[in-house]
């Protein structure tokens, strides 16, 4: 039976990076051949690579304690304009969330930390953000409505 | 990231290209922290050639920011790209950093402080 409605593409791309900073910079620049190739728009764009890079630099700092041989999975799947993103092998959850995105500037520079600011561009950038364990393992599910 | 460090009167400034990531941001950290171990005041950020940033290079300002304004200093950048820029404003760094068009302006708002 023939349908009327308008086929669904979906495009997906896994990504692995090695769990140290110096990494990060490699996952930008595969991360915007990859959008580019997807036709997202640069301001849009930017702003999601932001958002996977604070995920995945939390992971590295935090959850792997900048261990090398850790690895980090990042799954990209975009479908009807929606962009998924998963972040598997992340190493730990991360403390205190909310406290952390209750934290005001003025708090944060009064104290005189250099963190904070990774959760607050992650839920600020993404429509939704999850951190899940499952089986052991850690993950951050991200998504974003593109238009 | 490179980073050109230069000193006007009492005013540190760094001029960064390329991008700030958490990999980077150490290396700011220490221009920082050298210009205000030589007593500078103030600290301009020229940000013309920055093409991005990430909260680790937020972090970096935000941190020696109460430490200038104790000392009657300012930090103020200039010349930032639209994407570092709007990084900026989704964090409300905009409202407590001096952020101007040029490196002129920057100068100006320094000296009249």
């Amino acid at each position: 039976m023939m349908s009327n409605q308008p086929k669904q593409t979906s495009l997906s791309r896994k990504i692995q990076i090695i769990s140290k900073l110096e990494a990060l910079k490699e996952l930008r620049k595969k991360l915007r051949l990859l959008f580019s190739s997807w036709s997202i728009d640069t301001s849009i764009s930017e702003e999601i690579i932001l958002a996977i890079e604070e995920v995945c630099s939390n992971a590295i700092k935090h959850g792997h304690n900048s261990i090398k041989t850790k690895k980090i999975d990042i799954t990209l799947i975009l479908k009807d304009n929606n962009l998924n993103i998963i972040v598997d092998n992340i190493g730990s959850m991360p403390k205190e969330i909310n406290k952390h995105l209750n934290t005001t500037l003025e708090e944060l520079v009064e104290a005189r930390k250099k963190g904070g600011f990774g959760l607050k561009l992650i839920y600020s950038i993404m429509n939704n953000v999850k951190y899940i364990t499952k089986d052991g393992q850690h993950s951050c599910y991200l998504s974003k409505k593109l238009r | 990231m490179k980073i050109k460090s230069e000193n006007i009167e009492n005013i540190g400034v760094l001029r960064l290209e390329g991008e700030l990531d958490a990999s980077t941001a150490i290396d700011v950290d220490k221009a920082i922290k050298l210009h205000l171990e030589k007593g500078k005041k103030h600290l301009i950020i020229d940000g013309a050639k920055l093409d991005y940033i990430s909260s680790a290079g937020i972090g970096v300002f935000v941190a020696y920011l109460e430490a200038v304004q104790e000392n009657n200093g300012k930090i103020a950048f200039c010349a930032l790209t639209p994407s570092v820029l709007s990084v900026f404003q989704m964090l409300g760094i905009d409202q407590i950093m001096t952020i101007v068009d040029d490196e002129q302006s920057a100068k100006t708002n320094l000296f009249e402080s």
